[in-house]
């Protein structure tokens, strides 16, 4: 006799009785047969258990000046995999000196794939990035997303003398650290 | 024909100790006449039937029955009550991400 358990937002509940069962598992996106682990113990006690699932896709961020294939890439951004909320899962990820990064394991699906989040977390402190949470659906087992860094914005300087009002000091320098 | 009456044992799991939170039992003969109503006693319940006759149990506790039929040759007969379980499924690589929308299916051994 089979029992299925619906899971929403990583959470199901079902009636069962101690018994030991066999699991499997229909996760569209995931490899259904990394179920992990494949057979559990429902035990007097006990009323929570904890499984896990792999997926088998690469997504590929590629960031660079304008956001295109053939852009100037950008080296050192840093993303994470997020829920919608922005809230960050495993570790981060940061572009080579190809302007790439990769998640590796995430869901597709041809038909029925789920919504991979993902956010920016830095650039390399000479480009402008979208900090908000971004979304994609993967259709195949890979996937490239062009992400512009564009350089950051000419801003105009000027320095004075404090006594002198609008008195222009004529050289020096200021540094300014982020 | 002779007629061999046999001493099994119900236990019911999931029971209180002694005579608290107990379960209530009913077996029926196959004319449906009640032959058994009592309360388990630490979640046994000790009774006499007619060996390899068959007879209808029903056991109650809280909100909750187990409805069944035995065969008696064996001198114990375990019943359970289901009880709600909660399951998470993440994913494996990364930790703690839940996983939006899928089933896991249980098939009892």
């Amino acid at each position: 006799m089979a029992k299925i358990i619906n899971i929403i937002d990583g959470t199901g509940t079902g009636e069962l009785i101690n018994d030991t069962y066999t699991v499997t598992a229909s996760v569209p996106g995931y490899e259904n047969s990394s179920i992990n682990p494949s057979s559990v113990s429902i035990v007097e006690g006990t009323n929570s258990y904890s499984f896990s699932i792999s997926a088998t896709g690469t997504l590929t961020l590629h960031v660079t000046e304008d956001g295109t294939s053939t852009g100037t890439p950008v080296v050192g951004a840093t993303f994470f995999r997020t829920d919608s909320t922005g809230t960050e899962y495993g570790t981060a990820i940061t572009t080579d000196t190809n302007g790439d990064a990769v998640f590796d394991n995430v869901p597709f699906d041809q038909t029925n794939a789920p919504v991979i989040y993902f956010k920016q977390t830095a650039s390399d402190g000479d480009h402008e990035f979208d900090s908000t949470v971004q979304n994609t659906t993967m259709t195949t087992s890979t996937s490239t997303i062009e992400i512009q860094n564009p350089v950051g914005a000419t801003r105009t300087i000027t320095l004075t003398d404090s006594n002198y009002d609008n008195l222009p000091i004529s050289s020096g320098s200021l540094t300014l650290t982020n | 024909m002779v007629v061999k009456i046999k001493r099994i044992t119900f236990i019911i799991l999931n029971t209180g100790f002694k005579k608290y939170n107990q379960a209530l039992v009913k077996v029926y003969d196959t004319c449906n006449n009640l032959i058994y109503h009592e309360e388990t006693y630490n979640g046994r319940l000790d009774l006499l039937l007619k060996e390899k006759d068959v007879y209808k149990v029903e056991i109650i506790k809280n909100n909750s029955i187990i409805k069944s039929s035995i065969y008696v040759v064996k001198d114990k007969y375990i019943f359970s009550f289901s009880r709600t379980i909660t399951f998470l499924l993440r994913d494996a690589n990364y930790y703690n991400l839940p996983i939006k929308k899928g089933e896991i299916i249980l098939w009892q051994k």
